[in-house]
């Protein structure tokens, strides 16, 4: 005799309460269809299923990481001279994206500059400048880095670049310890 | 703070691309101690929002720079020529 009525487990709600229910022999995966591995991030598990969902993924995202790259265009103790009003540029990897990608870079330097407050480094993506830093503004080595994107992009290669810009009005160099750029591109 | 600058060097297609030899950029203005990044081109019209950041003085002059002096005013204060676009000569 059932006294009270034993009640079913449902997915509506997580009511769970002793004495009350009496099981499913699907398990609570046939209680709730949703619990399944596709809907569980990776690295976790939940009631012995291990989640199969990559970290980056996002629903609401349906395209995905096309290419990304780290591109050392420089490591090494050199002297540069850029002409006043002039830049001197490294060039990173080309991309080749589809359709409507989006492009996001970043150039970091590490550098020794000749004047304080009349450098810049320079981004560019595709012969275009998307960014521009604040100045170098020490006369010691430094880090300066610089960010930039570009969205709705034909189909095609862009090459990232980085620059140092001199907007002095007289010739200034910068020493170089290193340069890299990072590009990665993701399909709309 | 966004503002819209004027563009120069030539640009390649409307994918858009610029020559590497003559990269699309802002025009050849010294906006600064700031930082920015563009977030937005209107090449039929050789302009570029961009989104800038930087100390309070800084930004004022860049304001100043921007708002104060037309499109004309700031090609012919920097020297650069206007956008070149395909197939226009």
């Amino acid at each position: 005799m059932r006294d009270p009525s034993l009640e079913a487990i449902v997915a509506a709600n997580d009511d769970y309460r002793k004495g009350y229910h009496d099981g499913n022999a699907g398990g609570l995966r046939a209680v709730d269809t949703d619990l399944a591995v596709g809907n569980i991030r990776q690295g976790k598990t939940v009631f012995g299923l291990p989640g199969t969902v990559a970290a980056y993924h996002d629903d609401a995202w349906d395209g995905g990481i096309q290419s990304a790259g780290l591109s050392t265009v420089s490591h090494k103790y050199t002297e540069t001279d850029i002409d006043a009003g002039d830049n001197y540029q490294y060039t990173g990897h080309p991309l080749t994206v589809v359709e409507g990608a989006v492009i996001e870079a970043f150039g970091m330097a590490h550098v020794l500059a000749e004047a304080i407050n009349k450098l810049k480094m320079q981004l560019l993506i595709g012969g275009v400048l998307v960014a521009e830093s604040g100045y170098i503004s020490t006369t010691g080595y430094s880090v300066k880095t610089v960010m930039g994107y570009r969205e709705g992009l034909a189909a095609g290669d862009y090459t990232v670049a980085l620059e140092v810009k001199n907007y002095d009005t007289e010739t200034r160099w910068v020493r170089r310890i290193s340069y890299y750029l990072g590009e990665g591109s993701v399909s709309a | 703070m966004k503002f819209l600058v004027p563009l120069t060097g030539t640009l390649l297609t409307y994918g858009p691309t610029g020559d590497p030899d003559d990269p699309v950029r802002v025009i050849d203005l010294d906006l600064g101690d700031v930082e920015w990044h563009a977030v937005g081109f209107d090449l039929e019209n050789g302009l570029v929002e961009i989104e800038v950041s930087g100390a309070e003085a800084a930004m004022l002059k860049i304001k100043q720079l921007l708002e104060g002096n037309t499109v004309q005013e700031l090609y012919d204060m920097s020297g650069s020529p206007r956008l070149k676009k395909p197939g226009v000569s």
